[in-house]
């Protein structure tokens, strides 16, 4: 962490040219308990940073702070050099979040939902939504009310949501829950394909994490040690 | 900015349609509240005309305050409203969209069953005309603050009964201008100075009340 800490130093929060997510000395507190302390690690395009800890160490928490759903105690998050809480809207732009709670609405079909939740970024066209779908592996089910689908398929519902988003951070709070192995291959190719174009990837999971040519680095909590 | 907001506005209708129950069951309040007046009190036409006015409003400030519930209670639950405060477009005209969607399903309603129960409540020709216009620039005010509200107590286990105390005495201005005019009406006086209130303060709300409600709304996901 020292070392991270160390190189946050001599990047000064508002220098435009540099890319990617800085955090610098973040505190969390739930309920007057101290979670983590004086948090700080950046994530550069085509990276993926895995974030470890037992229950309760505040990987949730991170992670809502760092989407700009929860406000820290202390600390700063900012991209590309801008601070995140300024420009909520340009930042909004370049994440994508995926809770707990998934965001799909059980009366909705799979294509409603994918589309209106579109429209709040880029409307996408029908067959886009379709093939998006498909690749998922939902084919067949985009007539079907999402409450007659099962848990893994609601998410693979949410995996194609995010595939069509076309950001450049994905923040993902235990990605894999309920899928089975075929989902989660898909996912982790999704997010193989994602780091290959430059994207960033946020996500806490307990399963391993293994993909080719990209820097993977792990975050502990509630140390706040990073590795590689 | 336009097509989030039409968006959202469809994707709500649909839901609305969807569950039949949200749209009735508001209506159903509204008129089932109304006829226990006579029921209970007497149902000499002077009496009821006198209460009429009153107890209409009261009914429909009680039957769009019980709905509110359905604003975002349930995008809460799901996580939409988290998606909807990380789109890149402003979260009050999102929220704006939501509660003209209220006001739809639950307003609307209202203002077309009105003339049925001013003529169960002996209300004259004319203060049935009144009333349809006082609910037209009163019910938006009730959803528009009622959305407040709502955003407050939205992370809240049990936020029913403090909603009501948050909401209601917002509401007593509208009811006191609204019950008066349509009272006014039937003693055939001027109702111009009520109605300008009423409409004043419906713009008021709609160009405070999105902008609170989305305040409310980031600090209750907090």
């Amino acid at each position: 962490m020292s070392q991270e800490k160390k190189h946050q130093e001599k990047i000064p929060l508002g220098q435009k040219n540099i890319k990617g997510l800085f955090v610098s000395h973040l505190t969390c507190e739930r309920g007057y308990r101290e979670l983590f302390k004086d948090l700080s690690f950046e994530l550069s395009p085509g990276q993926i940073l895995h974030i470890k800890g037992e229950n309760g160490t505040g990987k949730t928490s991170l992670l809502r702070i760092l989407a700009g759903l929860a406000l820290p105690v202390s600390g700063e998050v900012s991209f590309d050099g801008y601070d995140c809480r300024k420009y909520r809207s340009e930042y909004n732009e370049q994440i994508a979040f995926m809770g707990h709670k998934l965001g799909i609405k059980l009366e909705l079909t799979p294509v409603e939902n994918i589309r209106s939740h579109c429209e709040l970024s880029i409307p996408r066209t029908e067959q886009e939504i379709l093939d998006a779908l498909e690749k998922v592996g939902l084919y067949g089910f985009e007539e079907m009310y999402c409450n007659q689908l099962s848990a893994g398929q609601k998410r693979r519902v949410a995996l194609a949501q995010i595939m069509l988003t076309e950001t450049r951070l994905w923040i993902l709070d235990e990605p894999f829950t309920s899928l089975d192995v075929v989902g989660i291959g898909f996912f982790l190719k999704m997010i193989q394909q994602h780091v290959d174009n430059n994207g960033m990837v946020l996500l806490t999971t307990h399963q391993d994490v293994n993909l080719e040519n990209c820097t993977t680095k792990y975050l502990q909590l509630p140390s706040g040690e990073i590795t590689i | 900015m336009y097509n989030a907001f039409l968006s959202l506005l469809k994707r709500d209708l649909r839901l609305a349609f969807r569950h039949k129950s949200e749209i009735l069951n508001p209506l159903f309040f509204f008129v089932i509240v109304v006829t226990l007046f006579p029921l209970g009190i007497s149902p000499e036409k002077q009496t009821l005309a006198e209460i009429g006015p009153g107890i209409i409003w009261v009914a429909a400030l009680l039957a769009s305050m019980l709905s509110l519930d359905s604003l975002f209670r349930s995008d809460f639950e799901d996580g939409t409203l988290e998606l909807m405060l990380l789109s890149e477009y402003p979260l009050s005209v999102m929220v704006l969209a939501k509660i003209l969607v209220h006001w739809l399903i639950t307003g609307f309603p209202i203002i077309l069953f009105s003339p049925l129960l001013g003529t169960v409540m002996f209300l004259s020709p004319d203060a049935i005309v009144t009333l349809m216009i006082t609910l037209l620039l009163g019910t938006p005010i009730l959803s528009l603050i009622g959305a407040i509200g709502m955003a407050l107590v939205v992370a809240l286990k049990r936020g029913g009964m403090l909603l009501s105390l948050l909401v209601l005495p917002l509401y007593i201005p509208v009811l006191i201008f609204s019950a008066n005019a349509v009272g006014s009406s039937m003693a055939g006086l001027a109702i111009s100075g009520q109605l300008y209130f009423l409409a004043a303060f419906m713009v008021f709300c709609l160009t405070l009340a999105p902008i609170a409600t989305s305040a409310a709304l980031r600090v209750s996901l907090e």
